[in-house]
C-alpha cells in the first residue's frame, strides 16, 4: 500500500488540496524547481489534478515528469512534459522523510493502545468466536484484509508471501512504483502496461516488449522474437484441458511442473495486477488458463492462479482478463470457472484480498447475478445464507456483502428478510435476455489434484 | 467502522445467523416494507479492496453509480479507465501460422517451453548482421539455425564452466578450451539430450514432433562439423559480445536471487525459492533419502533403457520400411525392363512373398478368452435350465403335497442347490501374495518341531534315568525293530513276524509255528496263571511257574538262563506281562527244484547262544532226524540238549544227504544273510500311510498327556520301590545295628553310650534315641 495516498486521505490538509485551487496570474515556481516527491497540480482529462511527482528524466534534452494522479489508480500514472504542469498552482514539496516515520510510528503505538479499548474491529471477532454461525452485519471482515493499524512489517509480510498467498501489499521499492514498460506486443495487440514488471531490466531500455502469444516468452529484439517463432511449436497453454466448449477451453497448469511458463505468466500479468508479488517461485500454485481458440491456437484470454493447498480457504489467488479482452464478460466466466472447481472441490471459496478496484466490480457482478439467479429460479420463499452458500460455493460473508450491497436484506416485521426488489428482477431479466456466454458444469472434466505433504514442500 | 447512524439502525438487530432461514419475498409482495429505513449510506460495506484504493474516484464513482441504480436511479454506465490495449498489430500474422487443427478431445499436454521451442539461443539484430558478414565471404553458408546451435553451445559451456566469469570476463575461455567440452555432447544438459540420443541411435538429423521445421529448409549440420567450418569466426563475435555483457549471458536472464547477499528490495529480484524449515536430520533419514536416491536412479536407469530399446526398435523398423521401399522400387524397374526386352515369366521375384508372422506372443491366451466367453454362455445356459427343473421339481412337489402322497418322500431331491462355486473367485489384483506351503513342507515342519520335543524329552528322561539302566524297548523309537524280508519270494506280508503294537492286531500263524498261532491270536495280555512255558519241540506245556515266567517263548522249550537271549532282565521281576516283541526268527522264503517251496528261519541274533541255538533249532524242525557231528561237540553248554543229541547220535547216517544239506544250510546263514543288518518295516506301511505321519503320528502320542500321565505314573512306582529298598535297607541296617548294639552293650556294659556316638551313624545313634 502507498503510505502517501493513505496519508492523503486521512490528513485533512491533503483532502483540502483535492480541490485545484484558483490559478495565479504570477508564477508561484518555475518548473525547474519541480523534484521527485513534489505535488504539483497537472492537467489530466480535461481538468487540473494534484499529482505526485514520482521521477523525472530527460528525454531528448527535455525533461519529462512521471506523476501519480491523487484518488486515481496507479494504472493511470504516466509520464508527462513540463507542459502539462501548471505553475500558476501551488506546488507542495515532499514532507520531510523522518517526520513521516514518525508519524506513523506514533500512529500504530496510538492504536496499539486504543485497540483493545476500541468496540470496533478486535473485540467484534471475539464476540464473533462462541457462536460462528453468527455475522455482524455492521461489521463483516472481510478476510485477509488489513485494517488500518494492523500492518505488518515487511518480514512478516515476507513470511506469510513464504507459506501462502501472493499478494504483496507494500511495494517495496521506488522503483516498482514506476512502470517500466511502455509497449507489450501480445499475439496481434498491441497493449499499455499498468505496472511495473520485474522482466529483465535490460529488456525495459527497448521501446516494446514481445511477448509470444502461447510460450508467452519475452523479448526486446524483433529479430529474436522472429526467430523464437520460428522455432516454437507451442500452440495452447502447456497442460491439459479440463473444460471446452464453442467458445472458451480451460487449461489446468501446475506451477511446479511448468516452472517456465507459469513465470512468464506471472511477468506478464504483473503488468496488470499491482498487489501481486512476485517475490518468491510459483510452485505452490495451480494455473487455470481460459483461451480462445482459433486457426493458430489457443490464444490466452485470462486466468486465475489458485493455491495448491490454502490455509484461508481462497479459491483464486490472482485473476486476470488481459486488457485487450477486457470488457466482454470473460472475467465473470473465469470467476465462474473458480467457483465451478470449488464446487467439485465440496469446498466454499473466495478470492485473496486485497481485490483491486476491476476486480471488486467483476465479483460484485458475479455474486450479485449469482444470487438473484439462484433466488429468481429456484422459486424458494426461504433459505438460510448456509443454504445460498452451499449451492454457490461461495462464502457466507460474501454473500452477506452482497445482499447488502443489493439492499436485499431487509428488517421487516421483527425479522430479517430477503427482498427481491424490483430494480434487482428488472436487472435479471435484463440479463437474461443478453444471452451472455455461461459456463457448462458438464463440459468440466476435472479431479481436485491430489498433493502430497512433501509435494506441498515448495523448496527446491 | 462508524456504526450506523441512521434511525432504522437503532431497531435493526445486528447479528444474523447463516443457519436461520430466511424468508424470499419480492418487493411488489410487501408494498409497506419502508424504503426510508433502507437509504443507508451503503459506502460504509467493506469491500476487500485496499483501504487506499478503495477511495479511488473512478471506483467511488461506480460504486456509487450501481448503488442508484439499485435504488431504481437512471444511472449512464460508468467505466474505471484504463490505459489503451485496443491497437491491433498488424504484423503479427508474420510470426503466427494457421496451422493448428483442434483434436477432437481435450488436449493433454505436459512438454514444457523448453521442449517445444527448439534451440534456446534466439538470434538477434547483431547476431543477424555479423552472419550475414560472414556469409558473403563463404561459399558454404551457414543458416540461422546452425549458427544458433554454434553460439547457444558457446553459452552454455561457458555458463557451467565458469559460473563466475563476471567477476573477470576477460577469463573467458578459449575457443579450444570451449570446442573440447562442446563437441561432447552434456548429458545433463536437457538440450543436449537429442544430440545425444543422435550419436547413441545413429539418426541424423535427430527430430521430434514438437520440434518445428528449419527455417532454412534444411536440417542442420551435425555441430562437430559447424564448429570446423566456422566455429572460431563465430566464437570470436560470440566473445566480444559476452565481454560487452561483462560476462553475463548475452541475452538477459531474470535475475534470481543472489543468495551472497539480501537483496529485499530489488524488485527485478524475482521467484525467489522457498525455503522451508528442514526436517531434522537424523542418520536415518539420511540413510532412507540415500536408499530413496539409488532406487530412482535405478527406477530411472531402467526407463530410459527400455525406452531406448524401443527407440532403437522403431530405428530398425524405419530402415526396414526404407529398404522395402527400395526393393520395390528396384522390382518396377526390373519389370520395365522385362517388358521393354519382352522376357516372360519368372514373375516369381517379383512379388513379395507373404512373411510368415512370427507367432503372436500367446495365441492360447485369445482362444481362452473366447473360449471362456462360450463357456459362460454355456454355463448361464445351463443354470438357466437347471433353474426351471428346479422350478418344476418345486412345482410338482407343491402339487404332491397338495395330494398328501410324497410330502415327505423327496425333501433332498427339490432342494438340489445351485452348484456352488467352492474356491473364491478373486480378481487377480486382490488375489494375496503369499508364498504358497506344500502340504510336505508343513509335514516337515511338524516333524521337525516333534522330534525336538522328542529328543527333549529323552534328553530329559535321560536325566531322570541316571544310575538307571532301560531295558525296555526303546520307547522313544518310532520305528519298531521288526525284522522284515523284503525278498522278492516273499511277498506275503502276512508272512512276517509282527512287533508287540501290531502283534494284537496280525495273523501270527504263518510266520509262526501252527502250536503258537493260537496263543498268538487270542489276542489278550496272559495273567499269571495263564502263562505257561511250551515246548518248540513238541508243543507240550512244560510248566506254570509263578516265579519263573517266561518272556517269550523258548522254542527249545528247555529251562534256560533267560539271559543267553539277552531280551529279558530278570532283574525286573515286576514284568508279568507275555511279551512277543521280539523276533526270534529271520524268514525266508524260496522256491526250490521242483517248485518246491523252502521256508527258511534265522536266530535273529548272533551272539554264540544264538548260534548254537538255531543250530538246534534248525535240526529240531527241519530234520527231526539227525544232528551234525560239529553240532554235538559245539553244544556242551546246554546239558538237556546234549544229553537228548547223545541220544539222537546213535541214528546218525553218514551217508544221509539231509545231514550235509543241513549243514550246507547252517553255512549259508553263517556267512550269506539275504536281509539287510537292520530293515525295519515301519508301522507306517503296516497302517498304509506315509512314514512322516507315522512319524508325527507317533510323536504326538509320545508327547500326549496319558503318555506323560504313564511315565510319571511309573516314576511314582519306580520312586516308591527305591523307597521301599531304602526302608528295606534302613530296616536292615538297624537290625544289624541292634544285633551289634546289643553285642557291644553286652560286651561294653556302661560306658557304651559315649562309644557309640562317635563311630556310628548319627541315623543309629538318634535310633537308639527314638527307641530309648
Amino acid at each position: 500500500m502507498t503510505s502517501d495516498s493513505e496519508t492523503a486521505a486521512t490528513d485533512p490538509t491533503e483532502a483540502l488540496r483535492l480541490i485545484p485551487p484558483e490559478p495565479t496570474t504570477d508564477e508561484q515556481f518555475s518548473i525547474a524547481q519541480v523534484a521527485a516527491g513534489c505535488k504539483v497540480y497537472a492537467f489530466k482529462d480535461g481538468e487540473w489534478r494534484l499529482a505526485e511527482i514520482l521521477a523525472l528524466q530527460r528525454k531528448k534534452g527535455k525533461p519529462v515528469y512521471y506523476v501519480h494522479y491523487a484518488e486515481f489508480n496507479k494504472r493511470l500514472d504516466e509520464w508527462i512534459d513540463e507542459t502539462k504542469i501548471d505553475t500558476h498552482r501551488p506546488m507542495y514539496p515532499p514532507k520531510p522523510q523522518k517526520d513521516k516515520k514518525d508519524k506513523k510510528q506514533t500512529r500504530k503505538k496510538v492504536v496499539k493502545k486504543t485497540a483493545p479499548k476500541s468496540e470496533t474491529p478486535e473485540p467484534q471477532r471475539a464476540k464473533s468466536e462462541p457462536n460462528e454461525d453468527e455475522m455482524d452485519l455492521d461489521n463483516l471482515n472481510v478476510q485477509g484484509l488489513v485494517k488500518e493499524g494492523e500492518e505488518l512489517s515487511r518480514e512478516d509480510e515476507i513470511e506469510r508471501l513464504r507459506t501462502s498467498g501472493s499478494m504483496a501489499q507494500t511495494s517495496t521499492s521506488e522503483l516498482a512504483k514506476i512502470r517500466n514498460f511502455s509497449k507489450v506486443i501480445i499475439g496481434n495487440h498491441e497493449v499499455e502496461p499498468w505496472y511495473f514488471s520485474p522482466y529483465p531490466v535490460e529488456l525495459t531500455e527497448e521501446e516494446c516488449l514481445y511477448i509470444c502469444d502461447f510460450s508467452l516468452c519475452y523479448f526486446g529484439s524483433r529479430k529474436q522474437f522472429e526467430r523464437f517463432r520460428a522455432k516454437c511449436t507451442l500452440s495452447h497453454p502447456p497442460g491439459n484441458e479440463i473444460y471446452r466448449d464453442d467458445y472458451v477451453s480451460f487449461f489446468e497448469i501446475d506451477g511446479r511442473k511448468q516452472r517456465t511458463w507459469c513465470r512468464n505468466l506471472c511477468l506478464l500479468s504483473k503488468l496488470f495486477l499491482d498487489h501481486k508479488t512476485l517475490y518468491y517461485d510459483v510452485d505452490p500454485f495451480l494455473f487455470y488458463c481460459m483461451t480462445r481458440r482459433d486457426d493458430k491456437g489457443h490464444h490466452l484470454v485470462g486466468y486465475f492462479s489458485k493455491e495448491k493447498e490454502s490455509a484461508d480457504n481462497y479459491n483464486v489467488a490472482c485473476i486476470l482478463t488481459l486488457p485487450q479482452y477486457q470488457r466482454h464478460g470473460y472475467g465473470k466466466l473465469l470467476i465462474q470457472f473458480s467457483y465451478e472447481l470449488s464446487k467439485i472441490e465440496g469446498k466454499v471459496g473466495s478470492p485473496e484480498k486485497p481485490l483491486s478496484d476491476l476486480g471488486l466490480l467483476s465479483y460484485r457482478a458475479y455474486w450479485a447475478e449469482t444470487i438473484c439467479a439462484l433466488l429468481v429460479e429456484n422459486g424458494t420463499t426461504d433459505i438460510s445464507i448456509d443454504e445460498i452458500s452451499q449451492l454457490t460455493s461461495m462464502t457466507t460473508t460474501d454473500i452477506l456483502h452482497t445482499l447488502q450491497t443489493l439492499n436485499m436484506l431487509r428488517y421487516y416485521k421483527g425479522q430479517h428478510i430477503i427482498v427481491l426488489t424490483n430494480q434487482i428482477l428488472e436487472n435479471y431479466e435484463k440479463l437474461q435476455r443478453k444471452k451472455k456466454h455461461k459456463l457448462d458444469p458438464s463440459k468440466l472434466v476435472w479431479k481436485p489434484p491430489v498433493f502430497t505433504a512433501s509435494q506441498l514442500r515448495f523448496g527446491w | 467502522m462508524a456504526p450506523p447512524s441512521s434511525a432504522g439502525a437503532r431497531f435493526r438487530q445486528r447479528k444474523i445467523s447463516v443457519k436461520q432461514t430466511l424468508q424470499v419475498w419480492k418487493q411488489r409482495d410487501i408494498p409497506d416494507l419502508e424504503l426510508a429505513e433502507q437509504q443507508r449510506d451503503l459506502q460504509q460495506i467493506e469491500t476487500g479492496v485496499e483501504k487506499g484504493e478503495e477511495e479511488e474516484h473512478h471506483l467511488q464513482k461506480v460504486i456509487n453509480a450501481s448503488a442508484a441504480k439499485i435504488q431504481g436511479r437512471k444511472v449512464e454506465q460508468v467505466y474505471i479507465p484504463t490505459p489503451d490495449a485496443s491497437k491491433v498489430w498488424a504484423d503479427a500474422d508474420k510470426y503466427y501460422k494457421d496451422e493448428f487443427v483442434p483434436p477432437a478431445s481435450y488436449i493433454k499436454f505436459s512438454a514444457t517451453v523448453e521442449d517445444v521451442s527448439g534451440c534456446p539461443y534466439c538470434m538477434d539484430e547483431e547476431d543477424e548482421k555479423f552472419l550475414e558478414k560472414m556469409n558473403s565471404t563463404l561459399d558454404n553458408k551457414c543458416t540461422e539455425d546452425e549458427f544458433e546451435m554454434i553460439a547457444h553451445r558457446f553459452e552454455s559451456v561457458v555458463n557451467e564452466k565458469q559460473p563466475f566469469l563476471s567477476m573477470d570476463p576477460q577469463q573467458i575461455l578459449s575457443f579450444k578450451e570451449i570446442v573440447e567440452v562442446a563437441v561432447v555432447p552434456d548429458k545433463s544438459d536437457p538440450a543436449d539430450v537429442a544430440r545425444t540420443l543422435e550419436n547413441q541411435l545413429n539418426i541424423h538429423p535427430f527430430k521430434t514432433l514438437l520440434d518445428a521445421k528449419p527455417t532454412s529448409g534444411k536440417q542442420p549440420r551435425p555441430l562437430k562439423v559447424l564448429f570446423d567450418m566456422f566455429g572460431r569466426k563465430i566464437y570470436e563475435h560470440w566473445k566480444a559480445r559476452r565481454i560487452a555483457r561483462n560476462g553475463k549471458p548475452v541475452f538477459p536472464t531474470l535475475r534470481f536471487e543472489d543468495p551472497s547477499h539480501k537483496d529485499d528490495n530489488d524488485p527485478y529480484v524475482c521467484f525467489r525459492r522457498r525455503e522451508f524449515r528442514q526436517a531434522r536430520k537424523t542418520r536415518r533419514t539420511d540413510t532412507q533419502g540415500a536408499e530413496r536416491l539409488a532406487m530412482f536412479y535405478k527406477d530411472l536407469k531402467h526407463a530410459r533403457n527400455i525406452l531406448f530399446m524401443v527407440a532403437e526398435r522403431e530405428v530398425r523398423r524405419l530402415e526396414q520400411l526404407k529398404t522395402d521401399k527400395e526393393i520395390f522400387n528396384l522390382r518396377c524397374e526390373t519389370k520395365k525392363v522385362k517388358r521393354e526386352l519382352g522376357i516372360k515369366g519368372e514373375e516369381e521375384d517379383l512379388i513379395t512373398h507373404k512373411k510368415k508372422r512370427p507367432p503372436l506372443p500367446d495365441p492360447e491366451f485369445f482362444r481362452a478368452q473366447q473360449m471362456s466367453e462360450k463357456e459362460r454362455l454355456l454355463t448361464k445356459e445351463r443354470r438357466k435350465q437347471q433353474l426351471e427343473k428346479e422350478k418344476l421339481v418345486a412345482s410338482q412337489r407343491q402339487k404332491y403335497q397338495k395330494g398328501g402322497a410324497y410330502s415327505q418322500a423327496q425333501p433332498g431331491q427339490g432342494a438340489n442347490p445351485v452348484a456352488v462355486q467352492p474356491y473364491v473367485k478373486l480378481p487377480s489384483s486382490r488375489i494375496p501374495d503369499l508364498d504358497l506351503t506344500t502340504v510336505n513342507a508343513v509335514l516337515q515342519d511338524k516333524l521337525e518341531g516333534i522330534k525336538k520335543a522328542v529328543s527333549d524329552k529323552l534328553v530329559k528322561r535321560r536325566a531322570q534315568d541316571e544310575g538307571w539302566v532301560n531295558f525296555t524297548d526303546d520307547p522313544y523309537n518310532p520305528f519298531f525293530q521288526i525284522a522284515s524280508n523284503e525278498d522278492e519270494a516273499l511277498k506275503e506280508r502276512s508272512h512276517l513276524p509282527y512287533s508287540s503294537i501290531a502283534s494284537s492286531m496280525y495273523e501270527v500263524e504263518s510266520s509262526r509255528e501252527a502250536e503258537f498261532s493260537s496263543l498268538l491270536n487270542s489276542h489278550k495280555h496272559y495273567t499269571d496263571d495263564e502263562i505257561v512255558k511250551i515246548n518248540a519241540a513238541d508243543g507240550e506245556v512244560v510248566k506254570n511257574d509263578r516265579n519263573n515266567l517266561p518272556e517269550f517263548y523258548d522254542l527249545t522249550g528247555q529251562d534256560r538262563d533267560y539271559e543267553d537271549t539277552g531280551f529279558y532282565n530278570p532283574n525286573n521281576a515286576n514284568q508279568h506281562k507275555l511279551t512277543v516283541s521280539e523276533v526270534l526268527y529271520k524268514l525266508r522264503k524260496r522256491v526250490g527244484r521242483y517248485g518246491r517251496m523252502w521256508i527258511d528261519r534265522k536266530r535273529v541274533r548272533d551272539d554264540p547262544g544264538f548260534e548254537e541255538y538255531l543250530n538246534a533249532s534248525d535240526d529240531e524242525i527241519e530234520l527231526e532226524s539227525d544232528n551234525g557231528d560239529e553240532e554235538s561237540k559245539d553244544e556242551p553248554v546246554t546239558p538237556p540238549e546234549n544229553g537228548e543229541l547223545a541220544s539222537r547220535k546213535r541214528h546218525i547216517n553218514v551217508y544221509d544227504s539231509q545231514s550235509d544239506a543241513k549243514r550246507r544250510l547252517k553255512s549259508r546263514f553263517m556267512f550269506d544273510s539275504d536281509l539287510p543288518p537292520y530293515s525295519p518295516l515301519d508301522p507306517s506301511k503296516l497302517n498304509q500311510i506315509g512314514s512322516q505321519t507315522q512319524a508325527i503320528r507317533f510323536g504326538c502320542m509320545l508327547l500326549t498327556k496319558a503318555y506323560d500321565s504313564i511315565h510319571h505314573i511309573r516314576q511314582k512306582q519306580i520312586e516308591a520301590h527305591q523307597q521301599r529298598l531304602l526302608q528295606q535297607q534302613q530296616r536292615m541296617l538297624q537290625q544289624k545295628q541292634k544285633q551289634l548294639a546289643n553285642g557291644s552293650a553286652e560286651a561294653n556294659g556302661a560306658n557304651g553310650s559315649t562309644k557309640s556316638a562317635s563311630p556310628a551313624p548319627g541315623s543309629a545313634g538318634e535310633m537308639k534315641k527314638l527307641k530309648s
